[in-house]
């Protein structure tokens, strides 16, 4: 049974990804935009220009284009960047590791706040908790991200000079040996303590603001799933039974409050991963959102083309191991 | 729940580490110790920059930004001296001369000097680096204007170190055109043949090679590259000038990639960057006013102007002239602009030999001529026309916003259309007929080097397919005007010249105006006043001799 759910699911991503690279293939080359005339640059003559623009394989009709992308993309090929001058798929392997490690490190933070501060909002009801709580999550979700990044910077770095600007690791410090492209976890593997204290350095600020509004999401949701699931029957008997407050909460109110939580996490894993485009442009983190970028104002069409499958693969494969997970989680629940 | 939870994880982790795996670490990099002694950071420059171009290629990227890295990497015959705009030193030429009528030059190459990767620089590494660029054809017109478009006949190798340049016209202006980094950069031979890739009898002069990867005579070599983060360059130990004349000139060069406009105030405040753009007026000013750093008080060789494209009401100029008219130039470049830029007097920078001043007509912000002006050419008020300009660089919209408050005031409306820099250019340089381009464009030029016909013929000569009026986005056409274009390619006579620029100058802002001139911009850099060196040449915009800085 969960076999065939799980074949269905994968075929069903297939289709979406396929979609996907023919929506964002007709999107990108539709609109009024010359690539080869851009990086040609104004002094470029005609001549050169059309000569670049064959070389780019910007000729032939729209279907020839896909299918020729098609036929590279099924070998691995997701052809060159005219940005980086490299081919993509080397570019997605430079910089997908920063772009994933800095959206697990957000998910992290977000769940250890999020879910405890909703708890604790939750349980203690119009408590300090909960003021607290709803204050942050009305913060969360109200404050802009970029302007988030700003005064994180602002302070972090140019008032308090306790974080850096930008980047990966510091200007000395070498990169761990390449074994996941997280630094944080090589430099771990690898024993390189001062290293990895430099790699958790870098990742704090970005980290923090790119999950600042995902922690009011998991607060929020936390909060109000698990103060209705105080309002069950099996929680009164329970408390009937003569167990403490803090017994029915954590040991029979949460894992059922949590279900809901764990619905969202996948999409939230897209959106962490969609909201890292802006702060790593703001915050100058080396990964695929600043790639993509710089790749979508330069009419980077392969460019572009690369990380938006990557992100949809990303997006839908996350939520289908939600699903799955979702099903496994909750036996009310039947895979069919 | 926990340990599926913890399932989950370890998957997504494992998903994204398998995509990740194969990043291949930098050689340079990749050494054993994780923690590098921090290089000493006084014999360091670092750079903040708003973006980070790639490719290193001279002969093909043509972006201010690209030209910054190429002048650290490459070097060409002659350089312009200082701060001057005319008067140029050798660099690679040890010394030039010309025939009596000034139609041929010897060029007296410089002995011992070697590409980075051991390769010979002599007359015959000079001619393949200027055939190559004008094959590849995206920066050649410099060299192929001035050897009548046959460089293979005109560019003679007389010996192993003499350089023979053929004009075929009096050509007293050849080492000023050579002087600007724009298409007279050499990269190696040796390199180019080893990483060139021939497709159908054709040489692609290793241009892929050339994007990633450098092989100049100039006084740094690339270190590392970690693109959209930053580009280092080191010294080379070998370069022929030497390092060792007691100036405490930079080891190591890091030019950052900073797109945040307050990051790079932040950066260069903290002294954390040593040079900026800094690309608001509030924080230049802020930043001046320290005293803590430099900036150039003078005008750039650049003007930002708006073009008009002749069809519909603009047809008739005495309604250009009355947008002229209509701008409020003083207030535009003291206030908006803060009194960065300078108020525009005419087609081309007020500070080129060219420059006509006050010899010229000169527009004033004066309403009520406008107002006669449109009345007189019939236009009906509540008349609507289109402003079209690129994203990302504030001034165009400011210039916009500026003519647009004007022209409420003389009736007519202006609709300001926004579009990134991709779909802006595919507009401004593709094949669109004049019926279906925007009535006003905001654009900027600057020349290579202080020549007139440079400036004028790309951008107002009558676009064809001699490649004249490559720049020429509006489709701006003047029989008189490139006539007087074509004249002053070849003509020495200073008086007959003077004439030319007056009659073009005339015709280009009143009689036809072509578009209207705003400002000139001043430079957008900051230096910290401990880096020496930089001669704020108006010519070099945004890039740097990166070997005459040092710290003081």
């Amino acid at each position: 049974m969960i076999g065939q759910f799980v074949l269905r699911r994968l075929l069903g991503l297939l289709a979406v990804l396929a979609a996907i690279s023919v929506a964002t293939f007709v999107l990108a080359r539709v609109v009024p935009k010359d690539p080869a005339r851009l990086i040609a640059g104004p002094r470029a003559n005609p001549q050169a220009v059309e000569a670049l623009r064959e070389r780019l394989g910007l000729n032939g009709s729209l279907p020839e284009q896909y299918a020729r992308y098609m036929a590279g993309l099924l070998q691995g090929d997701l052809g060159w960047s005219f940005s980086t001058k490299r081919p993509v798929l080397q570019d997605i392997q430079t910089f997908l590791p920063a772009t994933a490690e800095l959206t697990l490190a957000a998910l992290c933070i977000s769940l250890l706040i999020g879910l405890p501060a909703g708890i604790l909002s939750a349980a203690w009801r119009n408590s300090p908790f909960d003021y607290i709580g709803r204050l942050l999550s009305t913060l969360g979700v109200s404050l802009p991200p970029f302007w988030v990044a700003l005064v994180g910077q602002l302070v972090g770095y140019y008032v308090l000079s306790w974080l850096p600007v930008g980047g990966r690791l510091s200007q000395e410090v070498a990169p761990p040996p390449t074994l996941t492209g997280f630094y944080t976890v090589d430099s771990a593997l690898a024993g390189q303590w001062a290293t990895f204290a430099d790699a958790l350095w870098h990742l704090l600020l970005p980290a923090f603001v790119l999950s600042f509004g995902v922690i009011a999401v998991f607060l929020r949701i936390m909060r109000a799933s698990l103060l209705e699931v105080l309002q069950q029957d099996y929680i009164r008997a329970a408390r009937a039974k003569g167990l403490t407050h803090r017994t029915v909460v954590l040991r029979h109110a949460v894992r059922n409050a949590m279900i809901p939580t764990l619905t969202i996490l996948g999409l939230q894993i897209g959106l962490l991963m969609s909201g890292s485009f802006l702060i790593e442009s703001i915050l100058q983190w080396p990964g695929l959102g600043l790639y993509a970028a710089n790749a979508l104002l330069a009419a980077d069409y392969n460019a572009t083309m690369g990380v938006t499958l990557v992100l949809a693969t990303v997006y839908t494969v996350a939520n289908a191991v939600v699903d799955i997970a979702y099903g496994l989680a909750d036996p009310r629940l039947k895979v069919t | 729940m926990n340990r599926r939870a913890l399932i989950f994880f370890t998957a997504c982790v494992m998903l994204v580490a398998a995509c990740g795996a194969p990043q291949p670490a930098s050689p340079a990099l990749s050494t054993d110790a994780a923690v590098q002694p921090a290089a000493d950071r006084a014999r360091t420059l670092i750079l903040a920059m708003p973006s980070l171009p790639t490719n290193l290629d001279p002969g093909v990227a043509t972006s201010g930004a690209e030209n910054m890295l190429h002048r650290a990497l490459y070097e060409g015959l002659v350089n312009f001296k200082g701060s001057s705009t005319t008067e140029v030193e050798p660099v690679l030429a040890e010394s030039f001369e010309a025939n009596a009528d000034q139609s041929v030059w010897t060029f007296k190459l410089r002995r011992g000097v070697k590409f980075t990767d051991g390769a010979d620089f002599n007359a015959e590494a000079a001619k393949m680096g200027y055939l190559r660029m004008v094959d590849i054809g995206l920066l050649g017109n410099t060299i192929n204007r001035f050897t009548g478009g046959d460089p293979v006949n005109n560019l003679i190798v007389k010996d192993e170190y003499t350089l023979e340049w053929r004009c075929g016209f009096s050509c007293p202006n050849l080492p000023q055109a050579l002087g600007t980094a724009y298409g007279t950069l050499f990269v190696s031979p040796k390199a180019m043949k080893a990483h060139e890739q021939v497709a159908d009898g054709k040489s692609d002069y290793a241009q892929a090679w050339f994007a990633n990867n450098a092989a100049g005579t100039g006084p740094y070599m690339v270190e590392s590259i970690k693109p959209n983060e930053e580009i280092v360059f080191v010294r080379n130990p070998n370069y022929w000038r030497g390092w060792n004349d007691g100036k405490q000139r930079f080891e190591r060069i890091i030019i950052r990639n900073v797109p945040e406009p307050s990051t790079r105030r932040q950066l260069l405040e903290k002294g954390d960057a040593d040079i900026a753009l800094i690309s608001t007026v509030e924080d230049y000013k802020a930043l001046r006013e320290t005293g803590r750093f430099q900036g150039s008080d003078k005008p750039l060789f650049r003007i930002n102007y708006i073009t008009f494209t002749k069809r519909g009401v603009l047809v008739d100029p005495r309604v250009r002239q009355a947008i002229s008219y209509a701008f409020d130039y003083d207030g535009y470049a003291n206030n908006v602009e803060g009194g960065l830029m300078k108020r525009g007097t005419s087609p081309w920078p007020s500070g080129m030999s060219s420059a006509v001043g006050t010899r010229g007509f000169q527009y004033t912000f004066d309403l009520d001529k406008a107002k006669a002006l449109l009345q007189e050419a019939g236009v009906p008020p509540g008349t609507e026309l289109t402003y079209l300009y690129a994203t990302g660089y504030g001034y165009y919209e400011r210039m916009g916003q500026v003519l647009q408050a004007g022209l409420e005031q003389i009736g007519l409306k202006l609709k300001l259309e926004e579009r990134d820099e991709a779909t802006f250019n595919d507009i401004f340089y593709g094949s669109r007929p004049v019926e279906e381009l925007p009535d006003l464009m905001g654009y900027a030029w600057w020349p290579d080097y202080d020549d007139f016909y440079n400036y004028v013929n790309p951008v107002f000569h009558t676009r064809n397919d001699q490649n004249d009026g490559l720049g020429n986005g509006a489709l701006y056409s003047n029989a008189e005007l490139d006539a007087l274009i074509e004249q002053s390619k070849t003509e020495t006579d200073p008086a007959k010249l003077k004439a030319i620029y007056e009659r073009a100058h005339q015709i280009l802002m009143f009689e036809d105006p072509a578009g209207l001139y705003a400002a000139e911009p001043q430079e957008e850099i900051l230096i910290a006043n401990s880096v020496k060196g930089h001669p704020w040449n108006p010519i070099h915009v945004k890039t740097f001799d990166f070997y005459g800085l040092y710290r003081e």
